[in-house]
């Protein structure tokens, strides 16, 4: 199964981050590869894993450094706010132990924060996470 | 932040009623305003999308009655 485990200094304080690389989905790989445009470099992000949150979500602004456009429209509620309409990506996340997935995010603004990316309950959905706090480490499973 | 797909969103509100009667819980496929087809999983439309139109905006989108807002209960997002 493959899997990825990080340890942090004080998981309490920082919380669950795992580095991922956001990359283009395969189809659209594919799409350029076939017609001799370069394929973007992946992006890479601190991603917090939130099981707070019920999608995966990207810094504003990385679709457009990898060259995507939307594949939908969700609505979205936050703690202050309701009804926010938000445009959805696919993507390829490219976590540590070189561990891929495709998902479809929505991108949205996390300025301020020490984080460019949630990891939600979309993507945990296919996963086993094992939150040890007492040894500052976490895994994820796929 | 929307503003790409706003043709698409009124083709699909447009016939909101008419796919609930005939596509239920499946997921469209719109481009420029017209309804490609319906499809059984989100990744099945989105995989039709790019093989048809390749890396331009579309949407997809699930055929439901009631839309539940996605939820995030911290304060991460800056919405």
């Amino acid at each position: 199964m493959p899997s990825f485990t990080v340890a942090v200094p004080d998981l309490r304080a920082i919380g669950p981050i795992v580095e991922v690389r956001i990359a283009v989905p395969q189809a659209v790989e594919a799409i350029l590869v076939s017609g001799g445009q370069p394929v973007p470099s992946p992006v890479s992000m601190a991603a917090m894993i939130d099981t707070g949150a019920s999608g995966t979500v990207i810094q504003a602004g990385v679709a457009a450094r990898l060259g995507l456009h939307p594949v939908g429209v969700v609505s979205i509620s936050t703690p202050s706010s309701t009804g926010v309409l938000c445009a959805q990506y696919a993507v390829r996340l490219i976590f540590p132990n070189n561990v891929v997935g495709e998902a479809v995010v929505i991108e949205a603004p996390l300025a301020g924060q020490h984080i460019q990316g949630l990891i939600g309950r979309d993507v945990l959905s296919q996963a086993v996470l094992v939150y040890i706090g007492y040894t500052n480490q976490f895994t994820v499973s796929f | 932040m929307v503003e790409t797909l706003k043709d698409e969103l009124r083709t699909f509100e447009s016939r909101r009623d008419e796919l609930l009667g005939t596509s239920l819980g499946r997921w469209v496929l719109i481009h420029d305003g017209e309804l490609v087809g319906a499809f059984e999983t989100q990744a099945d439309a989105i995989n039709v999308g790019f093989q048809r139109f390749g890396n331009v905006p579309f949407l997809v989108k699930q055929v439901v009655p009631v839309e539940v807002p996605q939820d995030y209960v911290s304060n991460h997002l800056g919405i």
